[in-house]
């Protein structure tokens, strides 16, 4: 069987997906998987078989995360519930669950996501993005920088504070359907031209200091999300040549008591608009 | 000939620093100038070719080279990434 296509991928069911895994397949941000300009889709298959021995899932023990294997320049997703097989050069997916897994299904689509991105020169970066009047900023940096946080004090639109796609070229910020402690209800789907990657340091003062390419290189290699495959990360490290010569990095220094909001829109505002308004996913999906 | 570069390291050139990824271990590791320079030299190059290439580069004395070139090799040996 196979289903109407969503945006960017098809899928073939050889065992029906439940609504709950259906509701992860309408995650506007798969729409990314796809080739538009190729016009080649992404193939997601839902097999009923194993496609491995059985043993494979019992590789992982129960109340285990999922476990990650790079074979043969394939990404395997192991997990004792659910197994998934991510190719990202014939840009497909396999999919194997005993029963209906939403929550698998979206761990396999984000490994799938975060292979794919950069071979069309993208990159799936651990950060938090939100669209500041219409352009974007990621906000990048260790655990406990405040990315969350700081994403939680902001009045607009919230990306995510986990995840966020960054494309180009024009570079934008893009929405990947993955949040963290923010929660789903609070992100919000969508894109916007990318302004500025930001690198945060809790401080008692706010400061904002431009970094050097070869410098915003090195702190952004930390925060890259793409599975341990060669050809992956040449190809993710291309990008990442690319991108800091064609978008600043910031560091920026800030106090939890004083959200630097006001003197972001501040300093944005006097940066050139190159694209007026963000781009929502509205009319894509099934 | 060379040395080649073992699969597990995935690697690019940028900005003329050798950008080196440990797949085994997700270790990031970026190399000085020289090591930036010899690196994608390795896997097509002889010891005594990189030794001829770095005292063209970087002029310096050829025994230094030498000494310096043998330390890389021993060094990307230890860390398995490199063969032969």
């Amino acid at each position: 069987v196979t289903t109407p296509p969503f945006a960017g991928f098809s899928v073939e069911e050889r065992t029906p997906l439940s609504p709950g895994e259906r509701a992860v397949l309408a995650n506007p941000a798969l729409r990314l998987l796809g080739d538009a300009a190729a016009g080649r889709r992404y193939r997601v298959h839902v097999v009923a078989d194993a496609p491995w021995p059985a043993s494979d899932l019992r590789a992982v023990p129960e109340g285990r995360p999922a476990r990650l294997e790079v074979v043969d320049g394939r990404v395997r997703v192991l997990h004792c519930r659910f197994l998934g097989e991510v190719d990202p050069h014939a840009r497909a997916t396999l999919f194997y669950r005993r029963e209906p897994s939403p929550g698998g299904l979206a761990i396999v689509m984000r490994v799938a996501l975060s292979c794919q991105l950069p071979l069309a020169g993208s990159l799936p970066l651990h950060a938090a993005g939100v669209l500041l009047d219409g352009r974007g900023l990621a906000f990048f940096g260790p655990s406990g920088a405040g990315k969350s946080t700081l994403a939680s004090t902001f009045d607009g639109p919230v990306l995510s504070d986990e995840l966020v796609a960054v494309c180009g070229e024009p570079y934008e910020l893009s929405s990947t359907g993955v949040s963290g402690s923010l929660g789903e209800t609070r992100a919000t789907p969508g894109s916007g031209p990318l302004l500025a990657l930001v690198e945060l340091a809790k401080a008692d003062a706010f400061s904002l200091e431009l970094l050097p390419p070869r410098v915003a290189r090195r702190r952004l290699l930390d925060v890259i999300q793409v599975p341990l495959e060669n050809r992956l990360w040449c190809a993710a490290l291309s990008a990442l040549g690319r991108l800091v010569h064609a978008v600043p990095v910031y560091r920026m220094e800030w106090t939890r008591s004083e959200p630097p909001w006001a003197r972001l829109r501040e300093w944005a505002a006097g940066i050139p608009v190159s694209r007026d308004d963000c781009r929502s996913f509205d009319g894509v999906g099934q | 000939v060379g040395f080649p570069i073992q699969p597990r390291i995935a690697w690019q050139v940028l900005d003329g620093e050798a950008v080196l990824i440990d797949l085994e271990g997700g270790r990031s590791l970026g190399l000085n100038a020289a090591g930036s320079f010899l690196w994608p030299r390795l896997p097509t190059s002889s010891a005594a070719e990189l030794v001829e290439a770095l005292v063209a580069e970087f002029e310096v004395d050829a025994a230094v080279a030498r000494r310096d070139v043998e330390a890389f090799l021993a060094l990307l040996r230890t860390r398995g990434f490199i063969g032969a």
